[in-house]
């Protein structure tokens, strides 16, 4: 039965000539570690606990504020203490997204063309909304922002 | 260039449409405030709309179901949980606990926009 299951898979890859073989750790072992594989999913822990905290602050945070009226959300953004969280914020969510979107990309697209261009939107997509993101929250901290 | 620009020039050609309201509502948020008043209200206007609501409703949804999700494959990753019964206990928890506080959420925050 798993001789079968193995069978069926191995021939995925196998050549059409060639006939169906198990494969088990012993082909497998040969062929080492994706090498950045660890790092990447730490890193998905690590960006998910980071994001985590600062939506819990950032949630609490709001909950605090009078209103969400401009001048007062404004005001809020002009402090150090609310700017850095928030381009903290920014970096670890949008960190966690691309590497949440490069895994499902690593897992579904097999086409190797398909998965650099991918690969090439999600790091470019992530990068421009985080920099957006970052630039508006600067532009209010800095009291940059146009009046009225 | 920026949006800013593009208020200051009375042609209607280069009127600003609202864009990428229906994604990164906090993004969009951060940016309509920064850029000015009106660019606020514009947004204001979108995100009490009822239509705003609704896109709104699925977005904390999808993040608070997401977030229980995670904080179970954290408990997942330290090596508890993984007898089959404790398992789908939590898997549908996390279901059921992520419908509730959404919906918790919103009857907090229209509590206070229609009250």
């Amino acid at each position: 039965m798993t001789t079968e299951v193995n069978a069926a898979a191995a021939s995925g890859t196998a050549s059409a000539a060639e006939a169906p073989r198990a494969t088990g750790p012993a082909d497998a072992r040969p062929h080492g570690s994706a090498v950045e594989g660890a790092g990447h999913w730490w890193q998905e822990r690590v960006s998910a606990l980071a994001a985590l905290l600062l939506w819990v602050w950032f949630a609490v945070s709001l909950l605090r504020l009078p209103s969400l009226g401009r001048a007062v959300v404004a005001e809020w953004l002009s402090s150090p203490l609310a700017a850095v969280p928030m381009l903290l914020l920014v970096a670890a969510t949008f960190w966690h997204i691309r590497l949440g979107l490069q895994v499902i990309v690593d897992e579904y697209v097999h086409d190797e063309g398909s998965k650099l261009f991918w690969t090439v939107l999600i790091q470019f997509a992530a990068v421009l909304g985080a920099a957006f993101a970052a630039f508006a929250i600067l532009r209010l901290a800095l009291d940059g922002a146009p009046a009225g | 260039m920026g949006p800013a620009h593009g208020r200051l020039d009375p042609s209607p050609r280069y009127r600003r449409r609202p864009r990428h309201r229906r994604r990164h509502c906090p993004v969009w948020w951060l940016w309509a405030a920064a850029d000015g008043a009106d660019s606020y209200e514009t947004f204001t206007g979108w995100a009490t709309h009822w239509s705003g609501i609704v896109v709104a409703v699925g977005l904390s949804w999808a993040l608070i179901q997401h977030t229980l999700t995670g904080l179970r494959h954290f408990a997942l990753d330290i090596g508890a949980g993984y007898e089959l019964s404790t398992n789908k206990k939590w898997s549908l928890m996390t279901l059921l606990l992520g419908v509730v506080l959404t919906a918790a959420l919103w009857a907090w925050i229209l509590r206070g926009l229609w009250s």
